[in-house]
Formats: structure tokens, C-alpha cells, sequence
């Protein structure tokens, strides 16, 4: 007997298939959307036969699913690189750097208030050079008038770090093998 | 008991997985040898028939496998409800590799069948008196 699929049942199956595509984000772009649609319409005909929930269990655990994908499409040969989350990890790496940096910002000034109420001239700070910058202040009276922040000189080195490590760049490298995959 | 004394009977046996892996490949093709299927039908047919443990999850990569393999061909249908289904059928490559496959399993199993079929003894044998150092 065929069921029809509600919604919530519509939307538990694309996010089995959108997890399983992130799982095999090392695979082209073009083989990956074969996967999505195929597994969809699998998901589909499964739930419609034996409802949605038994339709994702009998798929199996997702991440075996996906090494499977993986050693169909490269056995033991080499990976691309994973630019997407290469990306996302440098992204993560400014944001939090950047956080930190205002937080140390705000934190200085409110100290700089707190200390003197009727401060005049420029107060610099830096606390530690491996993930702050610089403040500087110049207040008139108490008023503030200026400010400059500058991020660590360092932050380019980690948002490259994040960028080789979250992406696996070493896979571009020539001549690098893969571990066989079972 | 069963007649092998201290080993008990078996009851529905799991099947091994890592048994099932190498097989999976001549079993798909025999399946899609015998009628055109999509991935979750040829899951349906193979707990049809016995191995009602097959995870979904292991079947679809096996069909990407051989379908890059060269061995099965593909094409897409629409369905009644839902996606369009993607449809398997064999290539040349693949009767080639389903007779290869066959033959080695039948003669496989004709070597280990009758080994592992014998009934298990209660004691081995004890070691004849020839083989004393």
C-alpha cells in the first residue's frame, strides 16, 4: 500500500539526503547531485511503502552510507580537497578573532572610563600579540574622541591555517595517496 | 540440542557482513540481470530473498560502484509519486563479471560446502602415535 508523504516526512528525507551530501563533499559536484537525487527518490519509494521513519532506518548509519559513496568513487585514490569547508573554517577563524579583539575593546575603554572619569589624551593597548591587536584611544575630557583597532598580525597566518586544515589542501599536492578505503 | 553435542543449533543466523561485501556485487547483477530495477527495489528483492538484515545504505553504493565500473547502465523514470527513479540494467562488462563472479562462487561453494557441512565432532581426534616427536 502506498502512503503519501506528509511534510514533516518530506522534510526528515532531505535532511538525511542534505547529511549524507555533506558527507561526501569530497566527491564532484556533479556525481554529488546524481547521489542526492537518486538516494531522494530511494528515500521516497521507501517511505511511501513503509513510512518515513522506517524509510531512514533501513538506510543504515549515514556515515557508512557516505564511506560508501566515497570508496565507489575513489577506492584507494585521491581525494579532492574540501574547498567549502575550508572556507567556512577560515570564516570561523576571522569571526572569533574579531570577537575577541571587541570584547578587548570594549573591556579597555570601559576600564580607561572607569579609572578616569575625566580622561585626556590617547591611551594604547595591547595584550597579547598572538590573537589582539592594538587599541588606541584619545579621549578629550572624558569624552571619547577617537579610537583605532587594529586585528593581530597574526590573523592572516590562522585564517590560512584554518583554510589548509578545514579544506585538506595536502590532497593538491601531486603524488599524494589516499588511504585505501574498504 | 542439535546432533553436535555441545554446539547448539544455530537460530536465524545473522549473515556476516564482511561475507556478504564480496558477494553483493554478483548478487546485484543477477538481480538487475533478471529485471530492470532502481536502488530500493533491489534492496526489497535481496531481504526478499534471505537477507532481510541489508542496510538500504549498503546497496546504493554498490549500485555507484558497478555503475562506474562499467558493468550496469542507468536511466531515469518517472514515478507515480515522487522523484524520477534510476532504473539499472546490465552492461556486457556486467554479464562478464556476473558469470565470472558466478563460477568462482559455485566452485567456492563446492569446496566449502561439504567441508563445513560434516557434523562437528565432540573431541578432535587425538594425535596418532606416528606423529610423536
Amino acid at each position: 500500500m502506498s502512503r503519501t508523504l506528509t511534510l514533516m516526512d518530506r522534510v526528515r528525507i532531505e535532511r538525511v539526503v542534505q547529511s549524507v551530501d555533506f558527507l561526501t563533499q569530497d566527491i564532484p559536484g556533479r556525481v554529488r547531485r546524481s547521489i542526492r537525487r537518486e538516494l531522494r527518490a530511494n528515500l521516497w519509494a521507501a517511505a511511501s511503502r513503509a513510512g518515513a521513519s522506517e524509510a531512514i532506518r533501513q538506510l543504515g548509519s549515514l556515515r557508512q552510507l557516505a564511506e560508501g559513496y566515497l570508496a565507489a568513487e575513489y577506492g584507494g585514490g585521491r581525494r579532492r580537497p574540501r574547498w567549502m569547508s575550508g572556507f567556512l573554517w577560515a570564516i570561523l577563524c576571522v569571526i572569533l578573532i574579531s570577537a575577541i579583539n571587541i570584547v578587548n575593546f570594549v573591556a579597555f575603554t570601559a576600564g580607561v572610563q572607569a579609572a578616569r572619569p575625566a580622561a585626556d589624551g590617547a591611551f594604547t593597548e595591547r595584550v597579547s600579540p598572538w590573537v589582539m591587536g592594538t587599541v588606541k584611544v584619545t579621549y578629550t575630557h572624558g569624552t571619547l574622541h577617537s579610537l583605532a583597532v587594529s586585528l593581530p598580525e597574526l590573523m592572516l597566518v590562522y585564517c590560512v591555517a584554518a583554510l589548509i586544515l578545514g579544506g585538506r589542501l595536502w590532497r593538491l599536492v601531486p603524488g599524494r595517496r589516499a588511504a585505501p578505503q574498504g | 540440542m542439535s546432533g553436535t553435542g555441545l554446539y547448539p543449533a544455530p537460530v536465524a543466523p545473522a549473515h556476516d557482513p564482511q561475507l556478504l561485501k564480496g558477494l553483493l556485487s554478483p548478487l546485484l547483477l543477477r538481480l538487475i540481470a533478471e529485471q530492470e530495477s532502481y536502488g530500493y527495489q533491489l534492496a526489497q528483492r535481496l531481504r526478499e530473498l534471505g537477507l532481510p538484515d541489508i542496510a538500504d545504505g549498503t546497496v546504493y553504493p554498490a549500485l555507484a560502484r558497478l555503475e562506474r565500473e562499467g558493468r550496469i547502465s542507468s536511466r531515469l523514470v518517472a514515478s507515480p509519486s515522487g522523484p524520477a527513479r534510476k532504473y539499472y540494467r546490465p552492461t556486457s562488462a556486467g554479464y562478464d563479471a556476473l558469470a565470472a563472479g558466478t563460477a568462482s562462487w559455485l566452485a567456492l561453494a563446492g569446496v566449502v560446502t561439504p567441508a563445513l557441512g560434516r557434523p562437528i565432532p565432540e573431541e578432535p581426534q587425538p594425535m596418532r602415535e606416528e606423529e610423536l616427536p
